[in-house]
């Protein structure tokens, strides 16, 4: 069965940046521009660059807050009714979910010498999405997904198929990964973390700087208000190699990008830009920028990447990255990749130096994660 | 939602935690793969349960993966907090790795020599429904067999676990992981049994009618109604009685197997399910053949 092209009705994010990426300062050019700010971990006295959306880290209700402000404006640009959202299914993609909530609860009784202190008080993963139902009246049962980094972006994955089967009219899906220590210290164990600034493709890259994002799309069966973007559907592949990476040869992302765009009948002439994971960690590139070329060996389309103006949100990038990046196509552009300044001839292709006019068409969007998780999601600009 | 999920096998075990953890080094000894390295319980309690499954080492290698677990890497993250906020120091890496869910999906995968699509899920209580529900969109987009996995451990320290979940001290907990081969099968077998519908019913008063209109011959109240009104419910069928042996987030699935050992052709199960802060329930629908 051919993929259907359904419209993404609604969306917000919170971000470092907000809902867009023209909020970011600077000439974008040059190196440093896009760096965060330093965030002191009392934890394990680390200090680290950290792109976050405020400090209030240490509020109990920050989860719920930052998660109920978001969704409400994706429904609210959704137009969507009362009844419609009733009938609306919840997917929602995460690594950490709540995470935070039990940080706080469990450190706070530490520290008071309370004998009842258990690490990770608050289990599962379904908490929040019960919450998101109550608050919003939504009757559908939440799928929470969790595969790392591609959650937000499978969990859209997901919806699109349920979508297209009849499953739901509508579907809500929500990437969610806020500051929570566990992930942090858990990225500097395994010394993956930049010491300024992401730098994607560049041969002075230095590793991944974290961000946290919450973020909601609305997808119909229906176009219910003017609608600029498609979700056209998207692919997904397993890949053995490693449990951190994907494998260095690229045939994985390749097959990734071959199965999206088999699954969705489109062709590779039709594509008209990548946005990429860059995660600027060297074996990141590496396989990612040659899965790109085995998979378009004719004409390489245009590639970027989103991550060095908001950080890596983790499980949460596939929505984030999906909403930042459609809403410079709306804008009229295909976004630049701040930091990129040095070529490293290990790579085959180089990404965005400037921004370029965003025409009409197909674009995909990659995401990789640990466990061998791979996705593309496929977009469409009308 | 309306399915047509077909199974062709299925398996598992569990077992019930007193004061220690079980040791599972005999068992996992005993399996006829080579276990993951740095793989932690849950792969480990996920192996054993699927080794349940008749035949299961004839798999396809497109099979699809859908893993449901309602607390997932527990034990993982507990540790990881541990070591952060009261040693304050770093985890350890492969201990991070761990927490994300789908470490536990990537060892499964590769110790069966599987690469369709891996997919982790959860929903509390109804994470085997969620999993149930994954498994029947992904049989109508791709042709491959998927399996169904669902698995919960106890952490280590089962007392600090009891006083995690507010029980007393005696309370028996339970751990283990049951599997399903359904979607398309794996060579040409025959179906055993049809999952037909899972869905939510906001409205509890329509449950008997909805069983009475699907001809149900057996229903059953998962556990998470127990000592709850749904317990007064009168519905059609004969009702099966679940006597739980501890606190066990996916338990719908060991109760499942065992109705589907011993019904007979033509009978239909429905099972009642819930979560923690909804009213709503969880209808599925089984028909064995």
């Amino acid at each position: 069965m051919e993929s259907a092209k359904l419209p993404i009705i609604g969306y917000a994010c919170a971000s470092h940046l907000g809902e867009s990426l023209s909020n970011s300062s600077g000439d974008g050019g040059a190196a440093g521009q896009f760096g965060p700010p330093t965030l002191q971990l009392d934890s394990t006295a680390l200090q680290l660059p950290y792109y976050s959306i405020d400090n209030r880290f240490d509020e109990l209700d920050r989860t719920e807050r930052i998660l109920f402000e978001v969704i409400e404006r994706a429904l609210q640009r959704s137009q969507l009714s009362p009844a419609e959202i009733r009938q609306t299914g919840l997917f929602i993609g995460s690594s950490s979910y709540d995470l935070r909530d039990s940080e706080i609860d469990y450190n706070q009784k530490l520290v008071a010498g309370d004998p009842s202190a258990v690490p990770m008080p608050f289990t599962g993963y379904n908490r929040l999405g019960e919450s998101i139902c109550r608050r919003f009246g939504i009757d559908s049962e939440p799928f929470n997904i969790n595969s790392a980094c591609t959650s937000s972006a499978n969990a859209m994955l997901l919806a699109h198929n349920m979508l297209q089967q009849g499953h739901y009219e509508h579907a809500l899906v929500v990437g969610i990964e806020l500051y929570n220590e566990t992930t942090i210290n858990g990225f500097a164990g395994l010394q993956l973390i930049a010491e300024q600034r992401i730098a994607p493709f560049d041969k002075n890259r230095d590793g991944i700087i974290l961000g946290e994002s919450c973020s909601a799309v609305v997808i119909s069966n229906a176009k219910k208000s003017t609608t600029s973007l498609m979700l056209c559907g998207g692919g997904s592949c397993f890949d053995p190699y490693s449990i951190t990476t994907s494998n260095p040869d690229g045939s994985t992302i390749a097959q990734t990008l071959e199965n999206a765009l088999r699954d969705t009948g489109i062709g590779k002439s039709e594509v008209l830009a990548i946005k990429t994971h860059g995660t600027a960690t060297y074996m990141n590139d590496i396989s990612e920028s040659k899965g790109i070329v085995a998979a378009f060996p004719d004409e390489i389309p245009p590639i970027t990447a989103i991550k060095p103006y908001v950080g890596h949100t983790l499980g949460a990038c596939g929505t984030l990255e999906l909403i930042l990046f459609a809403e410079a196509l709306e804008q009229g552009y295909v976004p630049k990749t701040p930091n990129f300044e040095t070529p490293d001839p290990e790579l085959p292709l180089t990404p965005l130096n400037e921004d370029l006019d965003a025409r009409d068409g197909v674009y995909l969007l990659n995401y990789f994660g640990f466990g061998g998780s791979n996705t593309v999601l496929i977009v469409e600009k009308v | 939602m309306d399915l047509n999920l077909p199974l062709f096998a299925y398996g598992g075990f569990r077992h019930t935690v007193e004061q220690q953890l079980p040791k599972l080094n005999d068992r996992l000894k005993a399996l006829p793969y080579k276990l993951p390295r740095r793989s932690d319980r849950l792969t480990q309690l996920s192996l054993l349960g699927f080794s349940h499954i008749p035949a299961s080492h004839e798999l396809h290698p497109g099979t699809h993966l859908v893993l449901a677990s309602g607390d997932a890497n527990l034990n993982s993250t507990i540790l990881n907090s541990e070591q952060i906020f009261a040693s304050g120091t770093l985890p350890n890496p492969i201990g991070f790795i761990n927490t994300v869910n789908n470490s536990t999906a990537y060892h499964i995968c590769v110790t069966l020599g599987i690469h369709g699509q891996a997919i982790s899920v959860s929903r509390d209580h109804c994470s085997l429904e969620a999993g149930i529900q994954v498994a029947g969109s992904l049989q109508h987009s791709d042709p491959s067999p998927i399996l169904l996995g669902t698995v919960d451990e106890v952490p280590n320290n089962p007392d600090q676990h009891r006083q995690r979940l507010s029980m007393s001290p005696a309370t028996p907990l339970a751990e283990g992981s049951f599997w399903f081969h359904c979607g398309h099968p794996q060579q040409q077998e025959s179906a055993l049994a049809t999952i037909e519908y899972c869905g939510p019913i906001r409205d509890s008063r329509r449950v008997a009618d909805f069983f009475h209109e699907r001809q149900i011959s057996h229903h059953l109240l998962g556990d998470f109604f127990q000592d709850s009104a749904v317990g007064d419910f009168q519905l059609p069928g004969e009702r099966l009685v679940t006597r739980s042996r501890g606190h066990y987030l996916t338990q719908n699935a060991d109760y499942l197997q065992r109705w589907l050992d011993g019904a007979q052709p033509g009978e239909r199960l429905g099972m009642l399910n819930g979560t923690a802060g909804s009213d709503r329930l969880t209808v599925t629908l089984i028909l064995k053949h």
